[in-house]
């Protein structure tokens, strides 16, 4: 897929660990892994908004997009 | 809402449950019926008999007609074993709360090919069994019966809905996953 998740990045930036996110925004550390991984097909607006909130970032310090090589 | 989703989850799996059981149950009956019936048929009261057999049929039946009538008798009980499985493994993924898994799918395409094969079996046994019940007719008095019923058709019809039901199901799948991976 060609959006690319940083939330290692930002949780390494924050010094957060990602189960510490996941009970912060209220998703199972299972679902956090599956949005790390890049595994997710979609993100609700209202994981998105927790997520920024919490670690004080943009969606873009997030959300990556790359062109996919052919 | 979530209270609704419970009840309706706790409803599937109770019924399920019931029905599971009457599956397993009919798993050894119809075979144990189906040769209690060849075995005693020259014993049953003649309207049975007629209601059970073609009117061309003479009793009393000798022991070789009854046994190739209960040979021709094993492909459509055959097929209904393996219809009672294919639901039992069904219901047992309901009564687990699996609605829309890889298995759901694979039965309802399971079932709908077993519908389509019930119906060439239909049209098969017809003339195999005419020919087994009136071998030991004197000659010129044997009888080859084919044809095809609206039962039949009724069956193809109803085969062609579970696989439509199938695709559905698979549509439904996918859209579970995706579901599932949405954060």
């Amino acid at each position: 897929m060609p959006i690319r998740i940083n939330l290692d990045i930002m949780l390494a930036r924050r010094k957060l660990k990602s189960n510490d996110l996941a009970a912060a925004i209220g998703i199972t550390p299972q679902n956090l892994s599956i949005l790390k991984t890049g595994k997710a097909k979609a993100i609700r607006f209202s994981t998105l908004d927790a997520i920024c909130r919490h670690l004080n970032c943009q969606p873009g310090d997030i959300l990556e997009y790359f062109e996919k090589e052919s | 809402m979530d209270k609704a989703k419970t009840t309706n989850t706790h409803k599937i799996c109770r019924t399920s449950r019931v029905f599971i059981s009457l599956l397993q149950f009919l798993l050894v009956a119809v075979p144990l019926i189906d040769c209690a019936l060849w075995i005693f048929m020259n014993d049953l009261l003649t309207p049975i008999q007629h209601e059970l057999l073609p009117e061309y049929v003479r009793f009393p039946l000798p022991p070789r007609a009854r046994f190739l009538g209960w040979c021709v008798s094993l492909l459509p009980t055959a097929l209904f074993l393996i219809a009672a499985i294919t639901l039992i493994r069904l219901f047992r993924l309901y009564e687990k709360g699996q609605i829309f898994s890889g298995g759901n799918v694979r039965c309802f395409y399971l079932l709908s090919r077993i519908l389509m094969g019930w119906c060439a079996v239909s049209i098969i046994v017809d003339p195999l069994q005419s020919i087994a019940l009136t071998l030991h007719h004197p000659q010129g008095q044997r009888i080859l019966n084919f044809g095809l019923s609206s039962v039949d058709l009724t069956i193809l019809f109803i085969s062609g809905v579970f696989a439509v039901i199938s695709w559905v199901m698979e549509e439904a799948r996918q859209i579970k996953k995706e579901q599932e991976l949405t954060i």
